[in-house]
């Protein structure tokens, strides 16, 4: 086991994340480790024994990393003097204003410089299973202690090798839900590099890998879950007009039908009962429980309106992992790890272009906890619905509505609530009115189901993803951890 | 209890395994505690702003000097010390004394954007010749990390601030320095207050004794007869959001011929959201040793360098550096108008050398670093290294000084861009 340690000495870290321009890369990526490393080793004309350590770094499976959070700096743009020309003229010959500690005007670009400032400065890469041998080990400490910055060269570092690291918070995960992802090395990194630099070229972008938190601890027993594993697997809007929750019926039918197709021409297969929920390529649907589509919308903050800011797949924790894997995978990344952009046609309403989301900074509503209630420090006893929850059987007697729902919610594995309010009147800010929801047609005679927003409250915390009632499966029922004043 | 910084121990920080020296400072507004600041402002009024996690709690915070502005004001430090004759310090001066320039004007290497890379020296001539053709400019065509050597002689600033030498023969694949100094200023705990903006005319000039007009030399006259005339019509004083000349029609209300186009009258009160009060400001300047032990220093040609040496040149570096720093530290600290700041902690040096352990922490006064960086040229002078005594002045090239000449005499003439508020 090994480790290096980097410390920011400015506290804070300057480095464009690959994926976006505006956006500060944190924490910093294996790959961004390795490039700063291989260039102190050739600006510095090093050893062959700090190549062959190099050659032996980039093998490595992926490390895993011990990062705090962090925030970013607001992004500005920098107008940063050219050096191409010296005239204090601009192109309608006017002069520009001096600025800086130039005397006279001169021409300058806009730029911008992505800052993430960390809750802590110091940030460790961990190969806990790997071992260097002894040369190798040396002469990477050597080669650490070269290194000045990790990014932009203003971005200033302390490298070293570190015998005795922390614990790690982010650990390499190939489940399809995993939310963070970072450029990491391969064997034939070294020579790539070398190979464009030769050409006068810049480094390409290295491969990418999944990374998950580490869980502090499992699960205790007494927060009960649902039958749907708490890993959403999050797509975000990329592109695409902006649609209301009205519209979560075409949104998840459009990605349902978007999956099932890249299976049969991907996998060159049917999809399996899980996805497509029915027994069988023309069978009924199915009474077990199969993948979940749902809407996520910006609701619940003060000024929230409700725009939906992507979908998830909820998937059944039964279904094993390498099941996951081998439908889900290909349908959001391809081989090198690059994230695929996936169109989902939505009749009239368009056509969105969803990705999986794998940003550390993000949206409230694109985050699993907001929907788990897992991590948030809420007590998420109370729950209420986003969309509203379709009701099997409709209601003629008095409590008839609470029955239902109260029978929903053991279907998933919900412990029996204490107190269910129906209310066609929304819960969340930016919610709309029940009405308001296209009701589910189900059955061949084209039925309408009743639905109906509702508060739930349970005997102690559950975690979600809550999905109940009939329309479950394409995103009606979902419900969000509640508190009084709508958040 | 920190000692003084001296030439021995920077110099075996230089030649050790140390990876940093590093101060912090921290500073109240010159007018108290409590008292308003005013942080840079970004493209549509932004400041830069974030949240740091200070003792478990997220705290806004807002930058109120850059990296690129700090290091800016080093260099102008080091020029102002030069200036006295306080340091030895090569500097390139590109002169346009000769050039009938309506102000007079000198740009050192110290003050240009890209030093000595910079496209003014490149435009400028030694002598006869190019800069960057004589025989002096050409020695920079081939510096690099292995062969600093002439960067060393002729502009060491830009081997401690950074430099890219993008439109020298090699183009954009030219020398490339990473820097070594890095300082930033952060306002701790900021909340966003309001800025007012009036004038009250002592001439009481009002709206209503206009139209103003543009006479034919450009200045101001209420008389139409004597107004420039384009096409039989008078010219207002103002000119339009483009720039352009705007013609007087009567009756029709025009603002261009409002004496506030000519700086005069009253400006109403108005409030807006700007500057900030902090709890204090925390200036962190960093000095990277492994950015300046990538350096080597061949001497008279010869392809390897030798270690003494590139150790002499390594120090003078770090001490040319923290001189740098200091001095700026000296000088105050100004930022604009209505920002200064005052130090309430003492300017202490730390060396961060094992990670976790204790750091050794030293004092360094600007007279101190001066001494100990002229000590650090003398060794390294010693030690075989060339080093700019003399200043060595260019003339602009006829284009460039017409350029500057053009740009000077137009900025006269155009009405001022502040209404001559006082905020």
């Amino acid at each position: 086991m090994f480790a290096i340690g980097i410390r920011y000495l400015c506290g804070w870290a300057m480095a464009t994340h690959p994926a976006d321009r505006e956006r500060a890369e944190w924490p910093p990526h294996p790959d961004r480790v390795f490039m700063a490393l291989a260039a102190a080793h050739f600006e510095t004309g090093g050893e062959f024994v700090e190549y062959e350590a190099l050659k032996h770094l980039s093998a490595l499976p992926p490390p895993a990393l011990d990062a705090s959070e962090h925030q970013p700096r607001r992004p500005v743009t920098t107008f940063v003097p050219v050096n191409d020309d010296a005239s204090p003229l601009d192109k309608n010959k006017r002069p520009m204003m001096a600025a800086g500690s130039l005397p006279i005007g001169r021409n300058r670009q806009p730029r911008s410089f992505p800052v993430a400032v960390p809750d802590r400065d110091t940030v460790y890469l961990i190969w806990a299973d790997a071992e260097l041998p002894e040369p190798s080990r040396r002469a990477l400490a050597a080669l650490c202690r070269k290194v000045s910055a990790v990014g932009h060269s203003a971005s200033l570092v302390q490298m070293w090798v570190e015998e005795h690291p922390p614990a790690p918070t982010l650990r390499p995960s190939d489940h399809p839900s995993a939310p963070r992802r970072l450029r990491v090395t391969d064997p034939h990194r070294l020579e790539a590099l070398q190979g464009r630099f030769a050409c006068e070229l810049r480094p390409d972008i290295a491969g990418w890998q999944g990374y998950q938190a580490t869980r502090t601890s499992e699960p205790s027993f007494s927060t009960t879950g649902t039958l749907f594993a708490r890993d959403l697997i999050v797509l975000r809007r990329v592109e695409g007009r902006l649609l209301g929750l009205e519209s979560t019926l075409a949104l998840t039918a459009s990605l349902r039908n978007t999956l099932m197709s890249w299976l049969r021409k991907a996998l060159g297969e049917v999809a399996p009962d899980w996805i497509s929920g029915h027994d069988g390529p023309d069978g009924p649907p199915s009474q077990r429980p199969h993948l979940a589509f749902l809407p996520l919308a910006h609701v619940g903050h003060a000024h929230a309106d409700g725009r939906l800011l992507g979908a998830a797949m909820a998937v059944p924790s039964a279904i094993p992992d390498a099941e996951q894997r081998r439908c889900l995978s290909s349908f959001l990344v391809n081989e090198k790890g690059d994230l695929i952009t996936q169109q989902l046609t939505l009749g009239s309403l368009g056509v969105w272009d969803v990705q999986l989301d794998d940003r550390e900074a993000r949206p409230w509503a694109l985050r699993p906890e907001t929907w788990t209630g897992v991590g948030t420090g809420l007590r998420a006893d109370r729950w209420a619905s986003v969309t509203p929850v379709v009701l099997d059987r409709y209601p003629k007697a008095e409590g008839d509505a609470e029955q239902s729902i109260r029978q929903a919610c053991r279907r998933i594995g919900l412990p029996d609530p204490e107190e269910i309010i129906t209310t066609p009147a929304p819960l969340f800010v930016g919610v709309p009115h029940a009405r308001r929801f296209p009701p589910l047609e189900t059955g061949s005679k084209g039925g309408r189901r009743i639905h109906t927003h509702a508060v739930i409250r349970f005997a102690g915390p559950v975690e979600g993803p809550i999905l109940i009632g009939a329309g479950r499966y394409r995103g009606y029922g979902l419900l969000r951890p509640w508190r009084e004043d709508g958040r | 209890m920190p000692e003084p910084l001296t030439f021995e121990a920077v110099r075996a920080a230089v030649t050790g395994t140390a990876a940093a020296f590093r101060c912090v400072v921290e500073y109240e507004p010159a007018g108290g505690k409590g008292d308003k600041v005013f942080p840079p402002t970004y493209e549509r009024g932004d400041y830069a702003d974030e949240n740091r996690q200070i003792d478990g709690k997220a705290v806004p915070c807002v930058l109120l000097d850059s990296v690129q502005s700090q290091a800016n004001r080093m260099e102008l430090a080091l020029l102002d010390a030069w200036e006295r004759k306080k340091i030895p310090l090569p500097v390139i001066t590109v002169d346009f004394s000769g050039s009938n320039l309506p102000k007079p004007l000198r740009i050192t290497s110290l003050e240009a954007p890209h030093r000595i890379a910079d496209a003014i020296l490149r435009d400028s001539l030694l002598g006869k010749t190019t800069f960057r053709k004589s025989e002096v400019g050409k020695k920079l065509d081939h510096v690099s990390n292995r062969e600093a050597t002439a960067l060393f002689n002729l502009c060491p600033t830009a081997l401690v601030f950074g430099m890219w030498d993008s439109t020298g023969p090699k183009g954009g694949l030219g020398a490339k320095f990473a820097r070594a100094l890095v300082s930033e200023i952060v306002g701790v705990n900021f909340e966003i207050g309001r800025k007012t903006s009036s004038r009250i005319d002592p001439a009481e000039i009002r709206k209503g004794a206009g139209p103003v007009f543009r006479d034919a030399d450009g200045g101001m006259t209420v008389f139409e007869e004597e107004a420039k005339k384009i096409k039989g019509k008078a010219v207002l004083y103002g000119r339009d959001s483009k720039g352009k000349e705007v013609l007087y029609e009567k009756g029709k209300e025009q603002d261009q011929g409002s004496p506030s186009a000519a700086n005069h009258g009253n400006v109403p009160p108005s409030i807006a959201k700007g500057s900030v009060t902090i709890d204090k400001a925390v200036q962190t300047t960093v000095l990277s040793l492994p950015a300046l032990r990538r350096l080597r220093f061949p001497l008279n040609g010869q392809g390897r360098s030798m270690t003494e040496v590139d150790d002499a040149a390594r120090t003078a570096l770090a001490a040319l550096a923290l001189c740098a720093a200091a001095l700026n530290q000296a000088q105050g600290c100004d930022l604009r108008s209505r920002c200064q700041l005052h130090p309430t902690t003492p300017f202490v040096w730390q060396l961060l050398d094992e990670p976790g352990a204790t750091p050794l922490e030293f004092t360094l006064r600007a007279d101190d670093a001066v001494v100990l960086f002229k000590t650090a040229v003398e060794r390294a002078k010693q030690a075989g290294l060339p080093w700019l005594d003399e200043e060595l002045v260019l003339i602009p090239s006829p284009q460039l000084a017409e350029l500057v000449r053009l740009s000077q005499a137009l900025a006269a003439a155009q009405p001022g861009d502040s209404e001559g508020v006082t905020t």
